[in-house]
């Protein structure tokens, strides 16, 4: 039973595993395919689910690095990070092979010539499908051994919103879901919503502390509720990474994407889970 | 009485274990007839940082000898050949895997290979006399200097230790339309052979530009709209000399006062200036060879007295205890144990037990150094 002190002793110490192939990172990501992805992405030409396809390698970029070492001459990847993606318009389908190592979901990636399939081809937009069956995996994911001691999953959801079902519910129960290390994780990305605050970009993006911040949408305001506050580590991380360098503290994990600079950047929000190398102890 | 010459050491070094994976880049020595310590924590993200840590500590008695500093850039200058010896050989992906995925695998390899032999290093060099002790030293990274009286009260440390954890991560510039920020000139641009492969100034004008590393912000614009400039800790910039006051007024080491402008270049600190690279490591830990050449690197030189004791130590070491005091009570609760190999390594095994609890395992190093002769040396190793 988790004693008093326990319980100090364990939020004292949350999100601070760092990922290593005995600790790896889970990261369980939930694209829109729904008709209104076939849109363009405002300010481009291109089609919002072109850009996400074309943004997936960045995705897949940061763990690779961090998971790739030189042996000699050769590069290996170790397996230090986990992927589960789901695509979804009225009803979510599993990617590729479900569960795969980063080697594994980068294959599977360039096999496709740098595809996932996407094309706005899956209908309405059934987000709560898509998020039960992210909680449905998450539920067994967070206590494999693999995973349940590592820092926690990351739930990472992109949608340009119109959403015909409510997740609320669901994300409240992916939120609860833990590793020792801490509870998973929820982020989402809100591809051409318009909130009230003021900023110009990446750089400057301050984050959204105060539910005021999104404005009346009510699309807004469900992703608002729905997104984890960024824990220290990880917000650390994606200030030190140039992600963005000005997010405040407790800010949540919900990100409007107005333009395609800031759906890269809100992209690479996946790679910054983990504690990194340096942190004063004193 | 203190043996008026030497000082000794208790060395621990003890790499990761069970993590799923060989670490074992933390390298510690003492040099007993020099009375000179090093230590380095190789990069985990950094390959052939094992021997960049190896390389770095061995040379710490030849670091005092004549000018450190210039000691300091042949080390750091034969890290960075040896990372372009091994970009040169390049690197084999298997020939099984798809076209695009050969290309990711490579890509992210050189990109790897850019930023190999990287290490945190300190080190410090022991003069004693008959009642101070003269301290001199280098640090790059997070492995940390502490400095104790005789009793246990802790003195200084380098880096300064924070309780605020907001200070070691400081903001940058924030340069707009209509501010002006305060800066000091390091060189003219054609001076700086270093760089840089993509700048867009043809040579026969980069007498005309100036190298910067940007200070304070000294105007500030009404209105927070309008570009932007975000210069971080490090970074530098490059200004035509008519912005900086004028080709004849301004000197190396000057500070001038520069004006927004679209003209304005930006030298982001996280870069080599040795070998291009645009990969954004996401690395949070300065680490030689990089970051001596962004002269984020310090030379220390202090005088205490006799009886203080000196700790070097890794990051994997400091971040098992909760403050410098308790580390102080860890040497000296185990000063007989950590005098015995075998009892050192269990000590050693316990302290990697603690942190794979709590934070993740890492290396562990640290060398303690005390006077020759006072108690803690009985029976030491």
């Amino acid at each position: 039973m988790m004693t008093k002190t326990n319980l100090i002793e364990r939020k004292r110490t949350m999100y601070e595993k760092k990922i290593s192939k005995a600790e790896p990172g889970l990261i369980v990501i939930a694209l829109d395919d729904s008709g209104s992805m076939a849109e363009n992405l405002p300010g481009t030409t291109d089609p919002k689910y072109a850009w996400v396809e074309r943004l997936y390698g960045v995705v897949l970029k940061e763990p690779l690095a961090r998971s790739t070492e030189i042996d000699g001459d050769s590069a290996v990847v170790k397996p230090r990070y986990y992927t589960y993606n789901i695509l979804y318009g009225s009803a979510p389908r599993v990617w590729a092979s479900g569960l795969m190592d980063i080697e594994e979901t980068v294959n599977e990636y360039a096999k496709w010539g740098n595809s996932l399939g996407l094309g706005g081809n899956m209908g309405g937009t059934h987000t709560e499908a898509a998020f039960k069956m992210g909680y449905d995996f998450l539920k067994e994911g967070v206590q494999d051994e693999r995973f349940d001691k590592s820092y926690p999953a990351v739930f990472f959801h992109l949608s340009d919103g119109m959403a015909h079902t409510d997740a609320l519910p669901i994300a409240e129960q992916i939120k609860n879901l833990q590793t020792q290390d801490g509870n998973v994780l929820v982020v989402n990305a809100f591809i051409g919503t318009e909130t009230d605050l003021t900023y110009n970009g990446p750089e400057d993006f301050p984050g959204y502390v105060d539910i005021t911040d999104v404005g009346s949408n009510e699309d807004n305001i469900r992703m608002f509720n729905m997104s984890s506050v960024v824990p220290e580590t990880m917000r650390q991380n994606l200030i030190d990474d140039g992600i963005f360098p000005e997010l405040r503290e407790s800010a949540r994990l919900f990100f409007d994407v107005r333009t395609k600079e800031m759906l890269k950047h809100v992209i690479q929000v996946v790679g910054s889970q983990g504690s990194r190398a340096d942190r004063s102890v004193m | 009485m203190i043996d008026l010459r030497t000082y000794d050491a208790i060395v621990g070094v003890s790499p990761m274990i069970e993590c799923g994976e060989a670490k074992d880049q933390d390298r510690a020595v003492w040099f007993s007839k020099s009375q000179t310590a090093g230590l380095s924590d190789g990069l985990s993200s950094s390959s052939e940082s094992r021997i960049a840590a190896e390389i770095v500590t061995e040379f710490s008695p030849a670091l005092y000898v004549g000018s450190p500093e210039s000691n300091f850039r042949a080390v750091n200058d034969l890290l960075i050949a040896k990372r372009e010896e091994k970009m040169a050989r390049g690197i084999n992906v298997s020939s099984h895997l798809p076209e695009h995925m050969k290309e990711m695998l490579l890509d992210t390899a050189q990109q790897k290979l850019a930023e190999s032999y990287q290490t945190t290093f300190v080190s410090v060099k022991l003069e004693a006399g008959s009642d101070t002790v003269k301290m001199k030293g280098f640090r790059c990274g997070d492995s940390q200097l502490l400095v104790f009286s005789s009793s246990g009260k802790f003195l200084t440390s380098s880096p300064q230790i924070s309780q605020d954890s907001k200070s070691k991560h400081k903001k940058g510039i924030m340069f707009r339309p209509g501010d002006e920020i305060l800066a000091r000139v390091e060189c003219n641009l054609n001076e700086y052979s270093d760089i840089l492969d993509n700048i867009e100034i043809e040579k026969e004008y980069r007498k005309n530009w100036l190298v910067c590393s940007p200070v304070d912000q000294c105007r500030k614009a009404s209105s927070e709209s309008g570009e932007l400039i975000r210069i971080g800790p490090g970074d530098k910039i490059i200004v035509p000399k008519y912005l900086a006051g004028g080709a004849m007024r301004v000197g190396k080491n000057g500070y001038v006062s520069i004006p927004f402008s679209r003209t304005v270049k930006l030298i982001p600190s996280k870069r080599s200036f040795r070998t291009s690279s645009k990969f954004h490591s996401g690395s949070t830990t300065e680490a030689l060879p990089d970051h001596f050449y962004t002269g984020q690197w310090v030379y220390i030189e202090d005088e205490f007295p006799i009886d203080t004791h000196f700790v070097i130590a890794s990051d994997g070491f400091t971040e098992c205890f909760g403050s410098p005091v308790e580390i102080w009570q860890w040497l000296n609760r185990y000063k007989s144990y950590l005098a015995d190999t075998r009892k050192k390594m269990l000590l050693l095994k316990r302290l990697h037990l603690i942190r794979r609890k709590r934070i993740g395992d890492d290396d562990i190093s640290f060398v303690w150094m005390f006077p020759k002769n006072c108690e803690v040396c009985d029976g030491q190793a």
